[in-house]
């Protein structure tokens, strides 16, 4: 399975290498290599997920393995890499590879002509190959390395049409917000090691399991981790970026935005799930619950479809944390398997619908569109009742249930708050149907120009949809995201092992659900009705329009008082710095003119008057070379009686 | 028989019994005598303002060094002085005087300023001499009366000069010396025909 | 009449080397003054032979006084010589000097200046 791992890492960093080396200059600008790349990462996946059905793994810790090497070493102590996979890892593999092969596949149809076209191809390689090594990582320094990779590539992606400004705002956003998250992984990171010594997820099991890894410490790395997790994963408070995000292009926003990177955050809570504490897993699931409320409350009143589409992305994902929050682990990584398929195909379906309206984002001048988009309109249908869990043909229906079921049983109050979301999902998306395909079209030349998109397009939506409704059956999911096997021994003491089954929630959840989707339909059908109906609320709609000003919030309390602090240092350097550069030049300058003054002076006076000397003395001197003979004589004749006298005293 | 003697013998039938005996005391007067004429025209030679002055008083003090030799016994020495020096140097000296009579420094006036070092640096040396003379015994010397009479000289520097073992060898040298003198000089005073 | 024994009248009636001694001495410096307060060449010559004179002095006033017989006499006389021969060329050199620069004021002919 290592060879199949190398494979499924080499291919699209390969791919990648090559993509921007010459990508520009291959036939069709080398879309075609890349989706080749992807997709050997698929096909290993594939078989690597069928050979951990079969029961095999690749533990590093394992020598035979050869899955492990030396990386660095800091005197004793050494610090390695590896690649470990169970039955996480395998899902994970094939939920990042398939959906990345569909988003290559779609991106060459929708972002034809682009005059980026290979760079977009070459980025989504290079996320691949790192949202990959996240997956593939043994330990968390490594997983930590490919995260922040998938977050430069989201950087590069997002601000891919870089002649706008918006697209390098919303980049630049997305990468600082995640930062900020990213903070508490790295302290969390600095505690493990000074705690354990050690990053492998192997090493921490056993220490959390010995107690090596005290209740306080384990409390504070877990929070460390869980805030990264909300800034990758967009939960409220660092949840600002992903709608911002979307400027992107679609098949961007449909893979890592929708199914890949803010599922990292799932990931990272899953994997290291041993490490959470009580008082952490109520502090996950509050956020949860609370994250997927809100978020369904601002989707509401949303026109973008895109941005319903981010802000539905959101709610989703605090479902999932409220799962694990309330110890449901199973069903929380299984609804985030789900959810990237039915949300990818609903990002790429909206991605068709925008391609089809010539980039029409707005969904008010949208309607009508199903008799248009033959394709389009029925597999967006599934999707939006796949998220909202109609019973048993939808995927998203087990998904959700086993989340419902886990939450009642640990957390009541929050299961409450879960229907509420789940209720509220199936209502916003069944407006965002509705406005967008049925009912009379409202933008007249929208509609005459409608087109269903290329089969490049059409088909990946399919394969999506397929696995939206099918990707609930079966026991595969029980298998293979088996907390016991995945995690190893002395799980959380709760509720984490197996799915609590409890009809009474099931059938809350499915009255939910399509409770939610027959009042959208009824409601949203008709645009008079709408406007009855949210009179009463505008103030509730302006705050759900206006995302209950978050934005407007940390511009004012945080952006505000840095920029103050910012032009404070500029003036500082300004005056006070400049103003004493510039005196201490002014000082220079002065301190050399009197300088110069005493060399004038002093210096070349003392100068001067020792050349006036010599030559006053030399003069004098020389003239007792006179050339008189006389002179001469008398000085000897001087010296002579001078002796004559003196010498004998002596 | 020295001068001092002769000197008695012939001055006291000159002045007859007026005088009492000298003849004890002859070498102090003459020695004072004759010192006061080497001295006097010495000083003269040295001070006088015309030159030609100074010529004479130069003889002069030839003439009384020469005395002072007599006194001294070396009657030799003393003639020869007198021909030599006077008869010879003089003659020359008196010659450059007259050939170079035109000469502006010849009328002598010399700037006081410059005799003074000259006087000053002669005043030290004389005292210098007089205190480093006053102050030896040479060798405990005695008062020139108790010395025995002198002895001619005259075949005693003969054969000095001609005696092998003696002074013949300088001798000859000095004649040598003497005709290279001659010569030396005649060329120097050759006219030039080419001369500015 | 005998000579009082006084001092002085020692000094004046005993005559003796210091006597002759002091003489030369002075009348070197007599010789010495000539030829530095000169400025005629054939001054400064002048000069010159009271010196040697002098000095001659000296050496007989020791041949007289002293134990070596002729010894001083000899000396006197070669310098007698060699004075006569340097009076000689002194002269031709100031007929020189006079013929070229048409003076003899050794002050004016200072060519070895420094």
């Amino acid at each position: 399975m290592l060879s199949l791992a190398l494979v499924i890492l080499g291919a699209p960093l390969l791919g990648f290498v090559l993509q921007q080396a010459f990508g520009r200059r291959l036939p069709r600008q080398g879309d075609w290599m890349t989706i080749l790349g992807i997709g050997a990462s698929l096909v290993a996946s594939i078989v690597i997920l069928f050979r951990v059905l079969g029961g095999a793994v690749l533990d590093p810790a394992d020598p035979a393995a050869n899955a492990r090497w030396d990386w660095m070493q800091f005197g004793t102590d050494v610090w390695t890499v590896g690649i470990k996979i169970d039955g996480l890892t395998a899902v994970m593999l094939v939920v990042v590879t398939l959906v990345a092969f569909l988003v290559h596949v779609f991106s060459s149809a929708y972002l034809e002509g682009d005059p980026k076209y290979w760079k977009f191809f070459a980025w989504l390689q290079m996320f691949s190959v790192s949202m990959l090594m996240l997956v593939l990582a043994d330990n968390l320094l490594t997983l930590f390395i490919g995260w922040e990779l998938v977050g430069l590539c989201s950087y590069k992606l997002i601000g891919f049409w870089s002649e706008r400004a918006a697209p390098g705002d919303a980049a630049r956003k997305a990468f600082i917000t995640t930062r900020i998250g990213d903070l508490g992984m790295v302290a969390a990171l600095m505690v493990l090691h000074s705690q354990i010594h050690s990053f492998r997820f192997e090493d921490i099991a056993q220490a959390v399991s010995s107690g090596a890894l005290s209740e306080t410490w384990r409390t504070w790395v877990s929070l460390g981790l869980f805030l990264a997790a909300m800034g990758k994963s967009a939960q409220f408070p660092l949840h600002v970026w992903l709608p911002d995000a979307m400027e992107g292009p679609t098949p961007v926003s449909a893979l890592i935005h929708a199914a890949t990177m803010v599922a990292a955050g799932v990931y990272l809570v899953g994997r290291l799930f041993v490490v959470f504490t009580a008082d952490s897993l109520l502090v996950v699931a509050t956020v949860g619950a609370t994250t997927a409320v809100m978020a369904g409350l601002i989707a509401l009143a949303q026109n973008d479809i895109k941005k319903v589409l981010a802000y539905s992305t959101v709610s989703q994902l605090g479902f999932m944390f409220l799962a694990l929050g309330c110890g449901a682990w199973h069903a929380g990584l299984f609804h985030l398997t789900t959810h990237a398929f039915f949300k990818a195909l609903m990002f790429l379906g909206s991605g068709s619908v925008i391609h089809a309206c010539h980039h029409e984002q707005d969904m008010r001048r949208m309607g009508g569109l199903w008799r248009k988009l033959p394709i389009t309109g029925p597999v967006f249908l599934v999707g939006v009742l796949a998220i909202a869990g109609l019973p048993f043909v939808t995927s998203g229906f087990f998904s959700k249930d086993a989340i419902l079921a886990g939450v009642w049983h640990r957390h009541p109050p929050l299961a409450v708050l879960g229907l509420l979301a789940a209720c509220l999902t199936a209502f916003y998306m069944t407006r965002l149907f509705v406005m967008t395909f049925l009912g009379k079209p409202r933008d007249e030349h929208v509609f005459e120009h409608a087109h269903e998109s290329p089969a490049a397009m059409t088909l990946p939506l399919i394969v999506l949809a397929v696995l939206s409704l099918a990707a609930g059956w079966g026991a595969w999911h029980s298998n293979l995201l088996d907390p016991v096997r995945v995690l190893g021994a002395a799980p959380f003491a709760g509720s984490i092992h197996g799915h609590e089954h409890s009809t009474m929630i099931m059938v809350f959840a499915s009255l939910a659900g399509i409770g939610g989707l027959v009042l959208g339909w009824l409601v949203f059908r008709s645009e008079a009705l709408v406007a009855r109906l949210k009179a009463p609320f505008k103030g509730l709609e302006t705050a759900f329009a206006n995302k209950f000003w978050f934005d407007e919030l940390y511009r004012e309390l945080l952006l505000r008082p840095v920029y103050l602090v910012a032009r404070f240092f500029a003036w500082t350097d300004g005056e006070a710095v400049d103003g004493a550069v510039n005196a201490i030049g002014r000082g220079t300058v002065v301190t050399a003119n009197a300088s110069g003054v005493v060399d004038h002076v002093v210096v070349d006076g003392a100068v001067r008057g020792t050349g006036a000397a010599v030559l006053l003395g030399g003069g004098g001197l020389s003239r007792v070379q006179s050339g008189r003979i006389r002179t001469y004589l008398a000085l000897g004749v001087v010296a002579v009686a001078l002796v004559l006298i003196f010498v004998p005293w002596l | 028989m020295g001068l001092p003697s002769l000197a008695s013998l012939v001055v006291s039938p000159v002045l007859g019994g007026m005088v009492p005996d000298l003849t004890a005391a002859m070498p102090a007067i003459l020695f004072w005598v004759l010192t006061g004429l080497a001295v006097g025209s010495a000083i003269m030679a040295a001070i006088a303002p015309r030159i030609v002055h100074a010529a004479f008083g130069l003889m002069a003090a030839f003439f009384g060094v020469a005395g002072l030799y007599a006194l001294l016994g070396s009657d030799f020495l003393a003639l020869t002085q007198i021909i030599v020096y006077v008869g010879g140097i003089l003659i020359l000296i008196v010659f450059g005087v007259l050939l170079t009579g035109r000469a502006k420094s010849q009328l002598g006036l010399e700037k006081p300023s410059s005799r003074v070092p000259a006087v000053l640096a002669g005043a030290l040396l004389l005292a210098g001499l007089m205190i480093a003379i006053f102050r030896s015994d040479f060798g405990g010397s005695r008062p020139m009366a108790e010395l025995p009479e002198p002895k001619a000289t005259t075949a005693a520097l003969g054969r000095a000069f001609l005696a092998t073992d003696q002074y013949l060898f300088p001798f000859e040298l000095v004649s040598v010396f003497l005709l290279l003198a001659l010569v030396g000089a005649a060329y120097l005073v050759r006219r030039r025909r080419d001369a500015s | 009449m005998t000579p009082v024994s006084l001092p002085l009248a020692s000094f004046l009636g005993d005559i003796g080397l210091h006597h002759f001694l002091a003489v030369g001495a002075v009348l070197f410096c007599a010789g010495l003054v000539t030829v530095l307060a000169r400025r005629s060449a054939v001054g400064i010559l002048i000069g010159l032979e009271l010196i040697l004179n002098a000095a001659n002095l000296n050496l007989v006033a020791f041949d007289r006084f002293g134990p070596a017989p002729l010894r001083g006499t000899v000396f006197a006389i070669f310098v007698l010589a060699v004075a006569a021969a340097e009076a000689a060329v002194a002269l031709a050199i100031i007929l020189n000097v006079f013929d070229s620069r048409d003076e003899i004021d050794v002050d004016e002919i200072t060519s070895l200046k420094g």
